[in-house]
């Protein structure tokens, strides 16, 4: 690891922001059993509107989970001082691919419940934030990328 | 193509040599060159240079040229329609012997071969467009936002409820003059991050990634989405003036996405330092 001089302060604040991850990271993993327990037992008496809610539920938090997953590993690499490394840069990324998958599912989801069920209480146009906080990590990781290929560049410097 | 000669054997070309060869295959194995399109591009470059060999040496010994080959001329003719390809094609070449050993003893080699040239890094441009449609899709956000406002000032306000941190007032006069200010400090603070993030699209639209200028809107970006977040988390204090410190106030502020969102920015801004002083170190590099 290099001795940068932002290092102390992007570990410490790498460590606060990834122990608040891991927080989360418990939270569903914990909550998606919570559930999905109830909705596996009452399957057979629930109504078609209800199934449709029931199933969508657990999608949307098992996809909060992998975007949570790969915001806790980022931060986790930036702890341990990886801040240009392909792994890094990777997480970074696939965290902005997914929350722009979940962006899309949650207005898939929430289109069509408000739609054909009814079903009030979420509006659709209330996520367009999921997708630019997906786009901008996407973009972010494409900056630290050539920050990867400058100091790749650098280190064969001879 | 411009260039100077390079002696053969020296641990300067060897060196060289390696860097290039060690970089070809980083580039390659991440999908920017396949190997396939590297053989049909060099294929033609490689017979020019062959030929342009086989020329010079016959000059060399004050012989007769003879005529030229057609891949000599297929050759040329493609060396001289593309030369920016040609010189990504040169940076290409990591086994320079088969060219060294034709050449009797020197290579033609390009200058300024460390540099980085836009047109060969297919990413900065991709940023560099993004960061143009963002920049033409954020103007027109907020012109449209701002006719939209007035517009529905002037029609429909008038008889709608002003929602103000999560309290509906019927007029402007209803509203608590704590409220007010900290709707005020909220525009404000909105109003500069807008600033903020238009001159960063305008400086990655120029190409300028990694500079001062950069990670100071970054992180001025990140320190804004702080002060928000914490103002926010401190609304209900606010709105309640009996209470003076609540105890959740801390984990309110903590869990507060604008905080979050802060954070998050203010890191990127260190990680991106990071990156101008290894840029800045790489230019200095002879």
């Amino acid at each position: 690891m290099k001795n940068y001089q932002n290092k102390a302060n992007i570990v410490r604040v790498s460590k606060i922001i990834r122990y608040i991850l891991f927080a989360g990271l418990v939270v569903w993993i914990i909550g998606i059993p919570v559930v999905l327990i109830p909705i596996v037992a009452m399957w057979s008496r629930a109504v078609p509107a209800s199934r449709y809610l029931q199933c969508g539920t657990p999608l949307t938090m098992a996809m909060c989970l992998i975007v949570n997953l790969k915001l806790f590993r980022f931060f986790d690499r930036l702890k341990n001082g990886h801040l240009f490394d392909a792994q890094t840069v990777g997480n970074l990324d696939n965290a902005g691919r997914w929350w722009v998958a979940l962006w899309f599912f949650e207005t898939l989801f929430f289109g069509i419940s408000h739609t054909f069920i009814q079903f009030t209480n979420a509006n659709p146009l209330d996520f367009g934030s999921g997708l630019f906080a997906g786009l901008t990590l996407i973009f972010v990781a494409w900056l630290l990328k050539e920050a990867q290929e400058l100091q790749q560049e650098q280190e064969l410097t001879v | 193509m411009v260039g100077f000669i390079e002696p053969v054997g020296t641990s300067f070309q060897s060196a060289m040599a390696e860097r290039t060869a060690v970089k070809m295959i980083m580039v390659m194995s991440s999908d920017l060159f396949s190997r396939q399109i590297f053989l049909n591009r060099s294929r033609p470059l490689h017979s020019f240079m062959v030929g342009w060999t086989e020329f010079l040496r016959f000059r060399s010994r004050g012989r007769q040229t003879g005529p030229l080959s057609k891949s000599f001329v297929s050759g040329l003719f493609y060396g001289l329609y593309a030369t920016k390809l040609l010189i990504v094609i040169y940076l290409s070449f990591f086994d320079k012997k088969s060219l060294t050993n034709t050449i009797y003893g020197f290579i033609l080699c390009a200058m300024n071969v460390n540099e980085i040239s836009p047109n060969a890094n297919p990413r900065l441009s991709r940023i560099k467009k993004l960061s143009r449609s963002l920049k033409v899709v954020f103007l027109f956000y907020f012109v449209v936002l701002g006719l939209v406002l007035i517009v529905s000032h002037g029609q429909i306000a008038v008889k709608m409820p002003i929602q103000v941190g999560g309290q509906n007032f019927s007029s402007l006069r209803e509203i608590p003059a704590v409220l007010k200010t900290y709707e005020a400090i909220c525009f404000c603070l909105y109003l500069l991050a807008v600033i903020a993030f238009y001159r960063l699209l305008n400086l990655y639209e120029k190409g300028i990634i990694f500079s001062a200028e950069n990670v100071s809107q970054i992180r001025r970006l990140g320190q804004l989405a702080v002060f928000y977040g914490v103002l926010s988390a401190c609304l209900p204090v606010f709105e309640t003036p009996y209470v003076k410190f609540p105890l959740t106030l801390p984990l309110n502020i903590l869990c507060s996405p604008g905080f979050m969102v802060g954070c998050l920015t203010i890191i990127i801004a260190w990680v991106m330092d990071e990156g101008r002083k290894i840029q800045e170190e790489q230019e200095l590099t002879v």
